[in-house]
């Protein structure tokens, strides 16, 4: 069988939002002949100003909306709900459901990911033991601390120990302690062996982690390179200014 | 199956826990013991009364919460992303839409019992004499909220905002509490009117066939028979969340 090198590929993706107002929709081109690779095993870090486009890239990949033009694929296969159950995805802010509890969220989650019993019960184990989730497991989401509920996320995205992982935005909302853990966590994670594409503004924590970077401006990837200490901001401010 | 089943059961754990819940049954218990203290007329008409009173709370109650938690699911989980979870999982987005639909329905199930059994406490106070057509009715405010519910997810679904949603729903809930009364005045309308109120009474809720609760009503529908009211509610219900499920599939998040 063929290895697959590539873990995301976008060839000429071509997004546009329309909204329907009561007479008129209007129409935002938020991706425009986007292209970009990202290599099995790597960090890639996409970086651009708001709007970019960055979050629309995640979307697509994920299967959540759906390209006008050009060809994607995830894991060598077309987004599907069958493919993305290889990806973990960790959104921008902590977006969970508050009346659960964390161990009955991962148990709902484990289940639509197709985990039995005793596979969820191992993956719990494995995940808490990781992200030091200790007695939190059993508290209701709502009323634990921002960075634990960042912790809680991304605990989500690994219960189906996934090959691709997606962080939008991983550092947001975090005070220095939760940023360096955060990069502690996704580093032991490529360790293992795991694709990891993020989204970010900071260039400074991109720059400690990334392998790569694509710099998206207006829909586009301005530039892909790679990451060499002390010189991503300037790559960064040349492509977007 | 087994998504639907854990979807449904994730739902009503989270919406028992949920504030709106406890708090629907707090303001039900408050309209009981308001009618309770205003219904000082003769005996048989404050038994009346409070019974009037109390399966009319249950029906808007339950109505309030369950139009709360479909604008929830089908609309404010998608603007606050909270639906990325589980759509980014390998299930199928009509198993997931069917099973928060039946998670919500179980909780106006649970809610309808809990508020039910409440206003039969209290009747039975008063020394008030029980037939199944009460204990029915309780069942057919059920089925209009599970109608309810179905419509309020397909119109939350379309949905640019919260408002629309809430208001759309709303506005169907009294359509089709209306259709019956619309039937008297058809004489007095013109062919076009007529036409258009048959077109409605396909499309909204015909909420005239379930209204057992109303004691006139009832009385029809128990000479008519049940069966064919329930199959109506059935058949709605199956039409709108296959629709709702079919515009679930190919909407962006």
């Amino acid at each position: 069988m063929e290895k697959i090198e590539k873990a995301l590929e976008f060839r000429d993706v071509g997004k546009i939002y329309r909204r329907n107002h009561f007479f008129k929709t209007t129409e935002t081109e938020a991706l425009k002949g986007f292209s970009l690779d990202i290599n099995r095993g790597e960090i890639f870090c996409l970086l651009g100003l708001n709007g970019a486009g960055k979050t629309t890239a995640v979307k697509l990949a994920l299967n959540l909306i759906f390209p006008d033009s050009g060809d994607i694929k995830v894991l060598g296969e077309k987004p599907s709900p069958e493919v993305v159950s290889r990806v973990g995805y960790v959104s921008e802010s902590p977006y969970l459901f508050p009346y659960l509890t964390a161990r009955e969220l991962f148990n709902l989650l484990g289940i639509l990911s197709g985990l039995n019993s005793s596979r969820r019960a191992e993956a719990m184990d494995r995940i808490c033991d990781f992200l030091s989730l200790g007695d939190f497991i059993d508290k209701k989401i709502g009323e634990c601390s921002k960075g634990m509920q960042q912790r809680v996320l991304l605990a989500q995205a690994l219960i189906h120990d996934p090959e691709l992982l997606i962080l939008d935005e991983p550092y947001s909302g975090l005070d220095p302690v939760g940023i360096s853990q955060m990069r502690q966590y996704i580093e032991k994670l490529n360790a293992e062996g795991k694709t990891i594409l993020m989204t970010s503004h900071l260039i400074a924590e991109s720059e400690k982690i990334a392998a790569r970077a694509g710099i998206l401006k207006a829909g586009r990837i301005a530039k892909v390179i790679p990451v060499l200490p002390g010189l991503l901001e300037k790559e960064f401010l040349e492509a977007v200014l | 199956m087994k998504a639907v089943y854990n979807v449904a059961k994730y739902t009503l754990l989270e919406n028992a826990r949920s504030k709106s819940f406890s708090l629907s049954v707090v303001f039900i218990a408050l309209v009981f013991v308001s009618a309770f203290i205003f219904a000082k007329l003769s005996e048989v008409v404050e038994i009346r009364a409070i019974q009037d009173i109390g399966m009319g709370a249950v029906q808007f109650f339950s109505f309030l919460t369950a139009l709360f938690f479909a604008v929830k699911v089908a609309f404010v989980e998608g603007q606050n992303k909270t639906i990325y979870l589980p759509l980014t999982r390998p299930v199928k987005r009509s198993e997931y839409i069917f099973g928060r639909y039946l998670g919500i329905i179980l909780s106006a199930a649970l809610e309808i019992a809990a508020m039910g059994m409440l206003l039969t406490i209290l009747l039975y106070l008063k020394q008030a004499e029980f037939d199944g057509f009460y204990f029915l009715s309780y069942f057919f405010i059920f089925l209009k909220i599970m109608m309810i519910t179905a419509v309020t997810i397909l119109i939350s679904l379309a949905s640019t905002s919260q408002a629309s949603a809430f208001i759309f729903s709303f506005l169907v809930w009294i359509t089709g509490h209306s259709l019956g009364e619309v039937e008297f005045l058809l004489d007095e309308m013109s062919p076009a009117m007529v036409t258009m109120v048959r077109i409605f009474k396909w499309i909204f809720p015909n909420y005239t066939l379930l209204n057992l609760a109303d004691y006139t009503a009832g009385r029809f529908m128990a000479a008519a028979g049940y069966l064919p009211a329930v199959l109506y509610a059935v058949f709605y219900v199956f039409a709108v969340m296959w629709l709702a499920a079919a515009v679930f599939e190919k909407k962006e998040f």
